[in-house]
């Protein structure tokens, strides 16, 4: 299973960023090698559709599981429709929340805030 | 001639100036590009002529057809497009309708779905032509509505009343392309003044010639007033606030037809109007 997760660096280390879209960076972490990658969230700049482009990132990495604190309403068609669950993180220590996920102790985010749409 | 009738907020008697100059004008046209809440026809009632529907490109995409190459997911500079297993989704909010997606896709699996966002009424009345555009609710943008009304009536010669939407939205801006004189409806009040100085600038930076008419004039300061004298704007009349206009515009009645002194009332201001902008469009002749 690979779950992704928004990070922040910190000067205490990484923990998890508050929004998914325009985060900087997100972890994806593989739970068959327990193997952690950071990759740029290339979708961060972008003026609109940021989450669209953020989950497309995310989608092509063949990930199971996103753990965010939020994420709009098409990012979160779009991973429903890659089958990709989302839970929400309790506090933002980034392996105390594998952990708890591996333990199914997260709950999924179900409660998604609109997303931000610019007008034309 | 074509006159825009602008206020800075709703609520300030826009319509009741913009209805009321046209029925004072038999043979003009009255276009309501308030196309949010469109309600010049209520007063009107017109007979419907003709009735069109606006619709703007929507990518319909051919799956069949397409190669996952993501070209389009590319292009699509707001990231309305996405590909999910080798699929194509489309996020109708968040596209623009710019049509490029379907010229940048190799094998034409993109064509237009044509997406209705709204409808123009044609009608007339008493000799009058209404326009009306509707969007439909839900969609943001009814800029390419605007944009239809005004190509409807750009080589006309008769009198044109255009009914903007209130503010200074990019509506507003669409409205009074093709105006040559615009009018300013305000209201006594300090948020009243305010709006009207953000339409003010809206018009200057547009480089259009304008006036105002002062609404719901009681014996109290006028803020909207000072700002117009101070800025220089030619005040073409003065509506006294009045129970009984307000009474007669709120059942739906055109006041310049329900009574001679109103008529008066609004033929006056209307010929200030017609003498202040031919005055404008001879010292200024490019406009
Ligand atoms: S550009 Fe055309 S072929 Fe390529 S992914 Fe888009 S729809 Fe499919
Ligand atoms: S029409 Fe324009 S905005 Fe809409 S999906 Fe295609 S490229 Fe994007």
């Amino acid at each position: 299973m690979k779950i992704a997760l928004p990070i922040l660096n910190t000067n205490n280390g990484q923990s998890i960023g508050p929004s998914f879209g325009r985060t900087s960076h997100f972890m994806i972490y593989d739970t068959l090698t327990k193997q952690s990658n950071v990759i740029e969230n290339t979708a961060m700049e972008l003026q609109g559709g940021a989450g669209i482009r953020a989950a497309q990132i995310i989608i092509d990495l063949q990930v199971n599981v996103l753990i965010c604190p939020q994420c709009g309403e098409n990012a979160e068609v779009l991973l429903k429709k890659a089958n990709v669950s989302i839970y929400r993180n309790n506090g933002t220590d980034i392996f105390e929340n594998i952990n708890l996920l591996i333990q199914n102790k997260l709950n999924s985010l179900d409660d998604i805030h609109p997303g931000f749409h610019h007008s034309r | 001639m074509k006159i825009a009738v602008l206020s800075g907020k709703g609520g300030t008697g826009k319509t009741l100036c913009a209805v009321n100059l046209t029925a004072v004008s038999p043979g003009s046209i009255y276009v309501d590009c308030d196309i949010e809440e469109p309600d010049g026809h209520l007063f009107f009632k017109p007979k419907t002529i003709q009735s069109e529907k606006v619709t703007v490109f929507f990518p319909k995409i051919n799956a069949l057809l397409c190669n996952g190459c993501r070209k389009c997911v590319y292009f699509c500079r707001f990231n309305a497009l996405a590909m999910v297993h080798n699929c194509i989704t489309v996020f109708p909010e968040v596209c623009h309708a710019c049509g490029g997606c379907a010229i940048i896709c190799p094998v034409l699996a993109i064509s237009d779905g044509k997406l209705e966002i709204g409808v123009i009424d044609d009608g007339t009345v008493s000799a009058i032509r209404i326009i009306s555009g509707t969007l439909n609710p839900g969609r943001e943008s009814g800029v390419p509505i605007i944009n239809k009304m005004a190509k409807m009536i750009e080589n006309t010669q008769d009198l044109v009343f255009i009914d903007c939407p209130p503010g200074s939205s990019c509506a507003t801006v669409e409205s009074i392309r093709i105006a040559d004189f615009c009018i300013l409806v305000t209201e006594p009040t300090r948020f009243g003044a305010h709006d009207l100085e953000m339409v003010h600038e809206l018009i200057i930076s547009e480089n259009k010639p304008c006036a105002a008419i002062l609404n719901k004039i009681d014996s109290s300061d006028d803020p909207s007033e000072t700002y117009c004298i101070e800025k220089g704007i030619p005040i073409m009349g003065k509506i006294p606030y009045d129970p009984e206009l307000g009474r007669i515009n709120s059942e739906g009645l055109v006041a310049a037809w329900e009574k001679e002194s109103y008529k008066i009332q609004f033929a006056k201001i209307l010929s200030r109007i017609i003498e202040e902008a031919s005055h404008e469009t001879v010292a200024n002749p490019k406009r």
